[in-house]
């Protein structure tokens, strides 16, 4: 009897591992998006995260810019009480004004683009450490699809690789695993862009032959047909000529600034190979 | 069963936790692995195969969320959990250093295992020697946080107890 249940607990502890080994080997050849079990669980989930988010913010906003003042001032109840509430009131035009002007950058990055695009507030970010991808407010009920291109005022930051009815996930360019075709600005010399920490990231197969300089802009190529053509990235900021090798040793400071990503618009730009790929299934 | 149900919604409000902070230097540097504490605790009061299972969902959940392949926490959680039942055996997980000792052990079993399968799958991530102090330093950090969860878990779980018996 005993043995009977020892070999049926064997098949389960089988099973888990088989199921966590066919999900690794599924994913495998790329990034595909959740499927509708998943969905299911990040829209049950995900709200619980947004209001973290929030919550955190608040306490966060509240703690650094109001109680760090507050303490200073100390010498009387009613001056005191009085000018908490208009360093509060100011408190709260600083942060309509620093979010209006956020808005303002992005309005303009809407003007200039020629695609529609949408916005979207950044809920949480990969709870591991290991990969680089952000969570949105936004999913496929605003029209969002596989694959399109995420960016913000300052320049690109990445592309969707998973989507659900009101979330989707980002992975950024400054991930490892991601890549992005990209020219020097200046000279138009092409190289792919891959991530090393949210600080820099790598021009890789560049040309020993190439002309790129330290400072020179790199802007996406539109190769790939993910990314629009000319998007900032980032600025080179060290090149290195490494003797015996076939390419340019070349350092990019990423041009978003990732620790602080809040807002982000997405490209309505569908890929075609994800386009092809859905119908294909 | 209060604190079993109470550990998954504690853990997945966690996760969901380490997401948001993930901005914090400091907050990521102290990264605390709450998932392997409850495993453990988990694993002096229920079934293996309950424990089993939510260290296998805990997995999947940080897999959804997380930009890595689907299944590589899922997988690294179960063998964690394999890993603790063995530990142990040999370590008195009903005494508090014992505790502490399989917590720690498994972090760094957890960590450990999570540069072999990046190298396994192929993923691009570069590893400093900073690095490998986080690790040590999460290890250290999980240890030492345990008897306070486990306290709080043992008043949930005395809370059920006098619940179930009507008292």
């Amino acid at each position: 009897m005993l043995s009977i249940k020892r070999i049926k607990i064997f098949w389960i502890w089988a099973l888990l591992i088989f199921i966590a080994l066919f999900f690794i080997s599924a994913n495998l050849g790329g990034k595909r998006s959740w499927d509708p079990s998943e969905q299911l669980v990040i829209e049950i989930i995900a709200p619980f995260q947004k209001f973290i988010n929030e919550t955190i913010n608040i306490t966060e906003r509240v703690w650094l810019k109001y109680f760090g003042l507050i303490n200073t001032h100390n010498e009387n109840i009613r001056m005191k009480k009085e000018l908490d509430s208009l360093k509060m009131e100011n408190y709260l035009y600083q942060e309509m004004l620093a979010t209006n002007q956020r808005l303002q950058q992005l309005l303009q990055f809407r003007d200039m683009s020629d695609q529609p695009v949408i916005a979207a507030q950044v809920i949480g970010r990969d709870p591991t450490g290991w990969f680089q991808s952000v969570i949105i407010d936004k999913g496929k009920n605003s029209g969002i699809k596989l694959n399109m291109p995420v960016v913000n005022a300052e320049g690109i930051v990445g592309k969707l690789v998973s989507v659900s009815n009101n979330y989707s996930k980002v992975l950024l360019i400054i991930d490892q695993n991601s890549s992005v075709d990209c020219i020097i600005q200046r000279s138009r010399d092409s190289g792919i862009i891959k991530g090393l920490s949210s600080k820099v990231c790598k021009l890789d197969y560049v040309l020993k032959s190439s002309d790129v300089h330290v400072g020179d802009i790199v802007v996406t190529s539109g190769l790939g047909g993910i990314f629009p053509k000319g998007i900032p990235v980032g600025e080179v900021t060290e090149v290195k000529d490494p003797p015996g090798q076939l390419f340019k040793d070349v350092r990019i400071r990423p041009a978003v600034d990732f620790s602080k990503l809040e807002e982000l618009l997405i490209i309505l730009k569908e890929d075609p190979l994800a386009n092809y790929l859905a119908r294909e299934e | 069963m209060i604190t079993y149900i109470f550990s998954w919604f504690i853990s997945i409000l966690f996760i969901l936790f380490k997401g948001v902070i993930q901005n914090h230097a400091i907050l990521k540097l102290i990264d605390v692995d709450i998932v392997i504490v409850l495993i453990v605790y988990l694993l002096m009061f229920y079934r293996e195969m309950g424990v089993g299972i939510f260290a296998f969902g805990q997995g999947l959940i940080i897999d959804i969320f997380s930009g890595g392949i689907l299944g590589l926490f899922a997988l690294l959680y179960l063998i964690v959990f394999f890993g603790i039942r063995i530990f142990s055996r040999s370590l008195d997980i009903y005494s508090l250093v014992g505790q502490m000792a399989v917590i720690y052990i498994a972090v760094l079993l957890k960590n450990i295992l999570m540069v072999l399968f990046i190298y396994i799958f192929s993923m691009e991530i570069a590893l400093s020697f900073f690095d490998f102090l986080v690790f040590i330093f999460s290890a250290i950090c999980s240890g030492l946080i345990s008897p306070i969860i486990f306290y709080l878990l043992n008043l949930l779980n005395r809370f059920s107890i006098s619940l179930n018996l009507g008292i």
